[in-house]
C-alpha cells in the first residue's frame, strides 16, 4: 500500500510545474476566447508577457514580446522602439532565463511533451554546437530581416512569419478550429503548410529531445539567455564551495558548459544534486531572513532560529500565495466577464417596402409585392397635377422605355398613386394628360388612389424622405430620387434595383452602406451614394505588412479603370487611425492616387460592426453597380485577381 | 533464489520498458509524418483554395487511427512507467573532464618536461587546427551564399515572399555543409579529447574527490558591488525606455499590432 501511495505522490505536480501552469494560464487568460474565436482587443494588450505567446492566440492575454520586437524593429524608420527595448531589459534582467524554466507556455508544452515514455536523445557535443544556431536566428529572422523591410517601408517579422510554432498552434489552430472563422481557411496557402510541417517537427522532436525548440531554435531564450549571469532571479553558483565534481552538469538537460550560463533555464534540478551545497537560489536572502546565529549556537538556540526561520518562511509564501492567486482569479474575471468586445450600433439600412392593396384604374385590384420585379412608385397630390405634367412625362418616357410592347411579364412597373382623392376625382374636369393617355393600357403602369395618404406616409417614414419610392425586386427600398428625376436617373435607379439579393454580408448579397470619413479630405464616402458605379472596398493599416503590400495593386487598378466607371475605396483601421498620416501617403506616393483613402467608424463599426469581417486584415470587397457583392475577399490577392474580379462584376450587371 | 528472482523479473521488465519505449517512438514518428504527409498533400493537390473546413476533416477523419493510438499508447506507458518502471542503474564514477583538464594544467605550468603534457599539447594543436579549418570554412560559405542571396535581382513587391525564400534556397545548402562541417570536426575532436583524457588518467591517476587549486578569482561583474551597479544600471535604462517609449507612441504601435490578428504570423500569409 505505501509503494502504492508512494507512486501515486509522483503524480502531484512539482511547485515548478505548479508556476508553470500558473503562468500559461495568467498569460491565456482570456479563456472566453477560444470558445468566441475571437482575440481580445482591450487595452492590456500594451502589456507584454514574457514569454512565447502569439498575440493571435485566442486566449492571449498580453502581446509577444518577439513579435512586438519585431514589428518595432520594421516601423523603427519612424519611431524609435524605445518601449520594447525597455520591456525586454526590464524582463532579462529580472528573471533572465528564468522566464523559460517556469513562466513560457511554450516551455511547459515541450516539457509535458518530453515526459511521454520513449528513449531520449542525451545531450552531447552536437547538440552543444547546435545550441549556437538560436542567436543565428536571433541575428538573422528577428533583426536583419524585419530592418531591411523597415527600408522597403513595410513590416515583416521574419521569424514569426518563416518559424514560430507557438504562432501556429497557439494562433492558427485555435482560430481555425472555431466554426466562426471558416472564412480563415481561404488564406492557407504555401506558408502555413511549411509552418505546420515545422510544429509538427518541433512536437515530435520534442518528445525525443529535451525542449528541443528551447534549446536550439528559440531567439527569445537566447535574448534572455544574455541576462543570465547578471539577472536578480535565477540559480548562482558558489564558487567557493564548488568542486567541480561535475554532477550538476550531469543532471542538467540543456547544454550547459557551468551552471548559471547562458543556456541554464535555472528549473533548479542541479541544487538538490550539489553534494556541496555550492548551488542556490538568487534572491533568496529578499525573502528569507539572514543568518544570525551566534559562534557555536547551542541546540536550543539552532532550534528557535529554525522555528523562527520556518514560521518566516511560510509567511512569506502564504502572503505570495495569496498574491499570486489574487492576480490570477483578477485576470480570469477581468477577461472573461468584465471586458466586452465594442458593440456597434447597426444604423437603419435596407429595409422591406411596406405592402399595400389598391384598386387601379380599371377596377382591378393589385398589390404591390404582387409584382415580380421592381416597382417604382410615385405620389401626387390632387392639387399637383397640373404641375406634375412633366413628372408624367418622365414616368411615361419610362413605362414606354422599359415596356414597349405593353406585355405582362417586363421586369419594372410604374405606380402612380393619387393622395387625397380618388383616380377620378384625380381627373375630373381635366383631359388626363396626353402623355399619360398615351400608356394607360400598358401593364408597366398602374394608377390608383392612396386617398388618406397613409401609404405615402409610410412610404415617406420609411425612406426618410418624400420622392419617388424604388423598391426592388427582393421588395427592399433601394432608394429614393427626388421627385423631378430625370428618366435617365429613374431608370437607372431601376435598373439597379432589379435583383433578388437582399442586404448581407456574403456574394449575392446587397452591400450594407456605411458613412466613412474620408483621410486626405474632408466629408465622408459611402458605397450607396456610389450606386451605379463599381466599388472596390479595400480594408487595410499601415502595420500590416500583407496589406501594404497589395495597396499598390489597388491603386494601379484605380488608374487603369477610372474610365470604367469604377472607384477603389481604402478603408483604413480605426484602431490605428491615427498612423495613417498625410506624411505616410506622401512617403508612400500616395497622395495623388486615385484610391479614396477613408478610415472605418469607431470600434471597426464597419468591418466588424455592418460587414462581420473577423479581427485579420486585409480584406477586398467587389461590389457591382447594383450595390449587390460580387466577390469577397478575405486575404492578400493579386492583381490579378483583382482585375478579373472587377471585369466580371462590370460584366454580370447589364441594363435589362 | 529470491534475490535472483526478483533480479530476473526486473531484467524482464526493464526489455519490457525498452521495447514498449522503441514501439511508441515508431508510432510517434509515424503519427508525425502522417501529419505532414497529409498537410502537403492537401496544398499541393488542392488547386486554388486547397485548404476548406470539409477537406481537412476529410484528411483528419482518414489519419485518425494513427493519433488516436498514439495518444492511447502515450497515456498507457505513462500509466506503466508510473506503477511498472524501474528505474535505470545510474553509472557511477570516472573522473569530470574539466576536473582531469584543471589539473593537468597545473602540472604542466610546474612541470614542462612532463612526456604526458606534451602528448596532451599535441592533441590540443591537433583540435585547434580542425577549429580554425572548419570555423573559416564555415564563414566563408555562409557569407558567399548571403552575398549571392543579396545579388539576386530585385523582385516586385508583390514577389517579395519568393525573394525571401530565394534568399533561404540559396543560403541553406551552404547552411547544411556547414553544419555537416562543424558536426564532422566535433566527432574528431571528441577522439581527440578521449584520447587526452585517457593520457591524462594513466599519467596523474586522479583521485576523484581531489579537490581543485588555484582557480581564477571571481570576474569583475560577478562581485555583488559591481553586480548590484549593472543591475541598477539596466534597470534604470529599462524604466527610461519604456517611459520614452509611452511618451513616442511605440507602447501605442504594440497595442496596434496586438489586437488585430497578424495572419503573418499565424500561417495565413
Amino acid at each position: 500500500m505505501k509503494k502504492f501511495l508512494s507512486k501515486l505522490k509522483r503524480l502531484i505536480p512539482s511547485k515548478r510545474r505548479l508556476i508553470q501552469l500558473y503562468a500559461a494560464l495568467l498569460v491565456n487568460a482570456n479563456v472566453k476566447g477560444f470558445a468566441s474565436g475571437t482575440i481580445y482587443q482591450g487595452k492590456l494588450k500594451t502589456v507584454c508577457t514574457p514569454g512565447l505567446n502569439c498575440y493571435s492566440c485566442p486566449g492571449a492575454s498580453g502581446a509577444c514580446p518577439l513579435g512586438s520586437l519585431q514589428n518595432a524593429l520594421s516601423s523603427s524608420g519612424k519611431t524609435v522602439p524605445y518601449y520594447i527595448f525597455g520591456i525586454i531589459l526590464l524582463y532579462g534582467i529580472i528573471f533572465g532565463r528564468f522566464i523559460c524554466g517556469f513562466l513560457c507556455p511554450f516551455g511547459l508544452i515541450q516539457d509535458l511533451l518530453h515526459k511521454i515514455p520513449t528513449p531520449k536523445i542525451k545531450k552531447n557535443r552536437f547538440t552543444k554546437a547546435l545550441s549556437y544556431l538560436k542567436y543565428v536566428i536571433l541575428v538573422f529572422f528577428v533583426f536583419i530581416i524585419p530592418l531591411l523591410y523597415m527600408f522597403r517601408d513595410f513590416p515583416l517579422p521574419g521569424f514569426c512569419k518563416y518559424i514560430c510554432p507557438a504562432g501556429t498552434l497557439g494562433g492558427a489552430i485555435s482560430l481555425l478550429i472555431h466554426p466562426a472563422n471558416s472564412g480563415m481557411f481561404a488564406r492557407l496557402g504555401p506558408l502555413f503548410t511549411w509552418k505546420f510541417a515545422l510544429l509538427v517537427s518541433f512536437i515530435v522532436g520534442c518528445v525525443f529531445i529535451y525542449r528541443m525548440f528551447c534549446r536550439f531554435f528559440c531567439p527569445l531564450g537566447a535574448l534572455y539567455g544574455l541576462f543570465n549571469r547578471f539577472a536578480i532571479l535565477g540559480i548562482k553558483l558558489d564558487k567557493p564551495s564548488c568542486t567541480e565534481c561535475g554532477k550538476c552538469i550531469k543532471k542538467c538537460k540543456m547544454d550547459i558548459s557551468r551552471v548559471g550560463d547562458c543556456e541554464c533555464i535555472n528549473c533548479g534540478e542541479c541544487v538538490s544534486e550539489c553534494p556541496t551545497g555550492a548551488i542556490q537560489w538568487r534572491g533568496g536572502k529578499i525573502l528569507l531572513p539572514k543568518n544570525d546565529l551566534p559562534e557555536n549556537p547551542s541546540d536550543e538556540e539552532k532550534a528557535l532560529y529554525e522555528k523562527k526561520r520556518k514560521r518566516k518562511s511560510l509567511t512569506v509564501k502564504i502572503i505570495a500565495g495569496v498574491l499570486a492567486l489574487s492576480l490570477l482569479g483578477g485576470a480570469l474575471v477581468y477577461y472573461n466577464f468584465i471586458y466586452e468586445p465594442p458593440v456597434t450600433d447597426e444604423a437603419p439600412t435596407l429595409k422591406t417596402v411596406p405592402d399595400a392593396t389598391f384598386t387601379a384604374l380599371g377596377g382591378k385590384q393589385f398589390t404591390v409585392h404582387g409584382f415580380h420585379g421592381v416597382n417604382v412608385i410615385t405620389f401626387i397630390d390632387k392639387e399637383d397635377i397640373p404641375s406634375s405634367i412633366d413628372r408624367l412625362s418622365e414616368l411615361t418616357s419610362l413605362v414606354k422605355s422599359v415596356n414597349p410592347s405593353a406585355s405582362e411579364d417586363a421586369w419594372c412597373r410604374v405606380i402612380l398613386l393619387f393622395t387625397g382623392c380618388t383616380v377620378e376625382e384625380a381627373f375630373a374636369n381635366r383631359d388626363v394628360p396626353m402623355t399619360l393617355a398615351q400608356v394607360l393600357q400598358n401593364p408597366s403602369l398602374v394608377i390608383a388612389s392612396d386617398k388618406d395618404g397613409s401609404y405615402h406616409k409610410k412610404l415617406t417614414d420609411l425612406g426618410n424622405g418624400d420622392g419617388i419610392f424604388i423598391a426592388s425586386k427582393s421588395k427592399l427600398l433601394s432608394s429614393v430620387l427626388d421627385a423631378n428625376a430625370s428618366y435617365e436617373d429613374i431608370k437607372n435607379s431601376a435598373a439597379n434595383a432589379n435583383t433578388d439579393a437582399r442586404e448581407g454580408t456574403n456574394e449575392g448579397d446587397l452591400c450594407p452602406s456605411y458613412a466613412l470619413e474620408r483621410l486626405l479630405s474632408e466629408g465622408t464616402v459611402s458605397i450607396s451614394e456610389l450606386k451605379g458605379k463599381t466599388v472596390v472596398l479595400n480594408f487595410w493599416y499601415t502595420e500590416c505588412g500583407p496589406c501594404v503590400e497589395e495597396l499598390p495593386h489597388f491603386d494601379e487598378v484605380a488608374s487603369e479603370y477610372k474610365n470604367k466607371d469604377v472607384v477603389v475605396i481604402a478603408v483604413h483601421q480605426y484602431a490605428t487611425k491615427s498612423l495613417a498620416t498625410r506624411e505616410y501617403f506622401e512617403s508612400k506616393g500616395w497622395l495623388d492616387s486615385d484610391i479614396i483613402f477613408a478610415a472605418d467608424g469607431a470600434d471597426e463599426a464597419y468591418y466588424q460592426g455592418k460587414l462581420k469581417f473577423g479581427t485579420a486584415w486585409p480584406s477586398t470587397l467587389v461590389i457591382d453597380s447594383r450595390g449587390v457583392i460580387y466577390k469577397k475577399f478575405e486575404q492578400k490577392i493579386s492583381k490579378q485577381e483583382l482585375t478579373s474580379a472587377i471585369d466580371g462584376a462590370i460584366a454580370s450587371v447589364s441594363l435589362p | 533464489m529470491s534475490e535472483k528472482n526478483g533480479e530476473k523479473s526486473v531484467a524482464a521488465l526493464r526489455k519490457f520498458n525498452l521495447i514498449y519505449a522503441i514501439c511508441l517512438s515508431a508510432l510517434i514518428v509515424i503519427t508525425g509524418v502522417c501529419f505532414v504527409v497529409a498537410v502537403c498533400h492537401l496544398y499541393f493537390t488542392g488547386g486554388d483554395e486547397p485548404y476548406t473546413r470539409e477537406r481537412v476533416g476529410e484528411y483528419l477523419r482518414a489519419i485518425v487511427i494513427p493519433i488516436a493510438l498514439t495518444v492511447v499508447a502515450s497515456v498507457c506507458g505513462g500509466v506503466f512507467s508510473l506503477f511498472l518502471g524501474v528505474s535505470e542503474k545510474r553509472k557511477v564514477g570516472g573522473v569530470s573532464y574539466s576536473l582531469g583538464r584543471r589539473a593537468l594544467a597545473r602540472v604542466f605550468a610546474m612541470n614542462r618536461e612532463c612526456a604526458a603534457c606534451e602528448k596532451v599539447q599535441k592533441e590540443r594543436d591537433i583540435r585547434r587546427l580542425i577549429y580554425v579549418i572548419t570555423a573559416s570554412a564555415s564563414v566563408f560559405l555562409l557569407v558567399l551564399s548571403f552575398v549571392l542571396a543579396v545579388l539576386i535581382p530585385e523582385h516586385t513587391v508583390e514577389g517579395f515572399n519568393s525573394h525571401v525564400f530565394s534568399a533561404i534556397l540559396i543560403i541553406t545548402p551552404a547552411t547544411v555543409i556547414s553544419i555537416a562541417g562543424i558536426f564532422a570536426s566535433l566527432l574528431l575532436c571528441s577522439v581527440s579529447e578521449m584520447r587526452e583524457y585517457l593520457i591524462m588518467k594513466d599519467a596523474l591517476k586522479l583521485d576523484p574527490e581531489a579537490k581543485t587549486l588555484g582557480e581564477g578569482g571571481e570576474a569583475v561583474f560577478e562581485k555583488p558591488r559591481a553586480l548590484l551597479w549593472i543591475r541598477v544600471f539596466i534597470v534604470t535604462v529599462a524604466v527610461i525606455f519604456i517611459v520614452l517609449g509611452a511618451m513616442n507612441g511605440g507602447a501605442y504601435d504594440v497595442y496596434a499590432k496586438a489586437v488585430a490578428i497578424c495572419t503573418e504570423c499565424i500561417g495565413l500569409g
